[in-house]
C-alpha cells in the first residue's frame, strides 16, 4: 500500500541503476562504478552523487551531471575511513540544482554491489564474524538489513555454524524466528514509494509461508503481536526444522561422536 | 607509556573485571600483560592527564593517534579497550572507599552494533572528531565536568542515517548548544517528542532529507526550512 506523499515527483531508481564493484588495491578499497542507467526526463544539469555509508561513516562521490556523467577516477575512487568488515552500503541521488536548490529529483536508496571476494550473490542474511562479543557466540542485528554476527574469537565459527549438523539445528531456527518476528512486529514489510521498509522482507515472508504450509503471514493492518505473529512464526520455524530434520541430524551427530569416543576408548 | 592493543583474552578479562564492579586498582596485566595485550604499530607514546570532559579526552587521544587512519583502527580493534583501561581512573574514578561505579561495558569495550557503537567513551569521540571536526564538541561536553555519555549524544546518534550528515549535527548544535555556557541548553533532550526538541528535530530532518539533498546544504539553509516549533531555540 502506498502511504507516503510525493509532491515533488521524486523518482525511485532501481537497485541496479549503477553497477558497483569494490576492489582491493594494496591497502585501499576502490569503488569501481559503471553502466549508469537513468530514466528520461531528469534535469540535464542535475548533479549525480554516489554515497557510501555505514552507521555514522559517510563518503560522497561526484558522478557529474545527468547530461555529462563521469565515473570516479582511480585516485578519487578510494573508499576512505570505512574499515574491513563494515557493512558499507551505497545509494545514488540525482539533485536538481537549477530549479529549487538541492531538490532530490531521483534516488536509489540501496544499490546492489559486488566485492572482489563474492560472486555477486545477495544472501538473505549476511553472516559476519565480529569482535567484542565476549561470551556471546552469535546474535542477529539489524543494520539496514539483518546480519548474523558470529564471535570471531571462535576458530572456524562461520564454518561450524553453517556446516556442523549439531550446531546449525540449534542456531538457525532461532535466527529465522528472530527475523520473522521482527519483520512483522516492526512492520518492516510495509511498502512505500521507495520500496519495502526492509527490501528483503517479502523474501523472508515468502520463505516463512513455504515453511508454514502455505499460510499467508498476518496482514499489516491489525495484526497482533501476541497471537497472530507468534502463531505464524512458530508454524514457520516448526516447518523449517521439519524440512531440515534438525533433531534427527543432531541425534545422528551425537551418536557418531559417542561411537567415535567408544572406539577411541577401546584402543 | 607506549600504546598497546588488548587481545581477545584481555578483553574477556577486562569484561570480567567490569562485571565484578571494577573495584580497587586497575589490574596491571590488563595494561601490560603478555597474554592480555600486545604491542601496537606505529609505536606511540601516551601519558596520563586530567580531563574535564569527554571531548578533551577525545582530542588528546586523536592528537596522539594522528598518524593512524580510522581504517587501521576499526571499532573492534583492541586498541580502544586498551585506551579505556589506560584512562579508566578518568572514565570511572574510584570512590573514597576504593569501589567504583562502572556503567554498561559498551562504554569501555566497543560494541559495534548500530544501537550501541556510539556509547564508547573514547573510540566514538575520536571517530566523531575526525568526521565532524569542531561540530563534535557539543556532543561530548557536560556541565558535570566528568567524562560521560550525554543524553544529547544518545539522541543524536539514535538517528543512524542522519548522523552521517554533518549538517544535521551542525544544525542541532546551532539550536541546542549554548556556546557561552559550553553546554546543551536545558530542556533540549527530553525522552518525549516534545515540539522543538532533539527527537523532533530528527523526525523533521528525516522528512526534509526525503525531498532535499541535506548533505549539500549548510546549517543555515536547513534552519530556514524548519517549522516554527524550533524558532525559540535559535541563538
Amino acid at each position: 500500500m502506498i502511504r507516503t506523499l510525493n509532491y515533488t515527483k521524486r523518482l525511485t531508481l532501481p537497485s541496479d541503476c549503477l553497477r558497483i564493484r569494490l576492489e582491493k588495491a594494496g591497502e585501499n578499497t576502490l569503488v569501481s562504478a559503471s553502466e549508469l542507467r537513468l530514466p528520461a526526463g531528469l534535469p540535464p544539469d542535475g548533479k549525480i552523487f554516489l554515497e557510501a555509508y555505514f552507521q555514522s561513516l559517510f563518503q560522497r562521490f561526484d558522478l557529474g551531471t545527468v547530461s555529462n556523467p563521469r565515473m570516479p577516477e582511480e585516485e578519487t575512487a578510494i573508499l576512505r575511513e570505512f574499515y574491513d568488515g563494515c557493512d558499507v552500503q551505497f545509494r545514488l541521488k540525482v539533485v536538481d540544482v537549477v530549479g529549487e536548490e538541492g531538490r532530490i529529483a531521483a534516488v536509489c536508496v540501496r544499490i546492489n554491489y559486488r566485492s572482489g571476494d563474492d560472486a555477486g550473490r545477495s544472501p538473505l542474511i549476511p553472516v559476519k564474524t565480529v569482535g567484542n562479543l565476549g561470551q556471546e557466540i552469535w546474535r542477529v542485528v539489524y543494520e539496514n538489513g539483518f546480519i548474523l554476527e558470529l564471535n570471531q574469537e571462535i576458530t572456524n565459527i562461520k564454518e561450524i555454524v553453517t556446516r556442523d549438523r549439531s550446531v546449525r539445528g540449534v542456531i538457525l531456527p532461532e535466527v529465522l524466528r528472530a527475523v520473522l518476528t521482527r519483520i512483522l512486529a516492526e512492520n518492516l514489510d510495509e511498502e512505500s514509494e521507495n520500496g519495502y521498509a526492509y527490501e528483503k522482507a517479502p523474501n523472508w515472508l515468502q520463505l516463512g509461508k513455504a515453511f508454514s504450509g502455505g499460510i499467508e503471514p498476518p496482514p499489516l493492518e491489525g495484526r497482533d503481536a501476541d497471537t497472530d505473529i507468534h502463531t505464524w512464526v512458530n508454524d514457520a520455524v516448526r516447518g523449517f526444522c521439519q524440512k531440515h530434520l534438525f533433531r534427527s541430524e543432531w541425534e545422528a551427530e551425537r551418536e557418531s561422536l559417542r561411537t567415535g569416543a567408544s572406539e577411541r576408548g577401546a584402543i | 607509556m607506549k600504546i598497546r592493543s588488548m587481545t581477545p583474552d584481555g578483553v574477556d578479562a577486562f569484561r570480567t573485571w567490569l562485571n565484578g564492579r571494577a573495584s580497587g586498582d586497575i589490574p596491571a596485566e590488563l595494561l601490560t600483560g603478555s597474554k592480555e595485550t600486545k604491542s601496537f604499530q606505529p609505536a606511540l607514546e601516551i601519558e596520563q592527564r586530567k580531563f574535564t570532559c569527554r571531548y578533551e579526552l577525545g582530542q588528546y587521544v586523536n592528537e596522539i593517534l594522528g598518524p593512524v587512519s580510522l581504517s587501521e583502527v576499526p571499532r573492534n580493534h583492541g586498541i580502544w579497550s586498551w585506551l579505556s583501561i589506560f584512562f579508566f581512573d578518568s572514565l570511572c574514578p574510584q570512590n573514597p572507599d576504593g569501589t567504583r561505579d562502572p556503567r554498561e561495558s559498551v562504554r569501555y569495550i566497543w560494541d559495534v552494533s548500530f544501537s550501541k557503537y556510539y556509547r564508547h567513551l573514547i573510540g566514538h569521540t575520536v571517530y566523531s572528531i575526525r568526521l565532524y571536526g569542531e561540530e563534535a564538541k557539543p556532543l561530548f561536553v557536560a556541565p558535570s565536568k566528568r567524562i560521560v555519555h550525554t543524553d544529547y549524544c544518545e539522541q543524536i546518534f539514535g538517528y543512524q542515517d542522519l548522523c552521517q550528515t554533518v549538517s544535521f549535527i551542525a544544525t542541532a548544535n546551532r539550536l541546542y548548544f549554548d556556546r557561552k555556557k559550553n553546554q546543551i541548553k536545558a530542556g533540549a533532550t527530553p525522552n518525549t517528542r516534545k515540539p522543538g526538541t532533539v527527537r523532533r528535530l530528527g523526525d523533521v530532518f528525516n522528512q526534509i532529507a526525503l525531498t532535499f539533498d541535506v548533505q549539500g546544504m549548510s546549517p543555515e539553509q536547513i534552519l530556514q526550512k524548519l517549522p516554527q516549533e524550533f524558532r525559540h531555540w535559535i541563538n
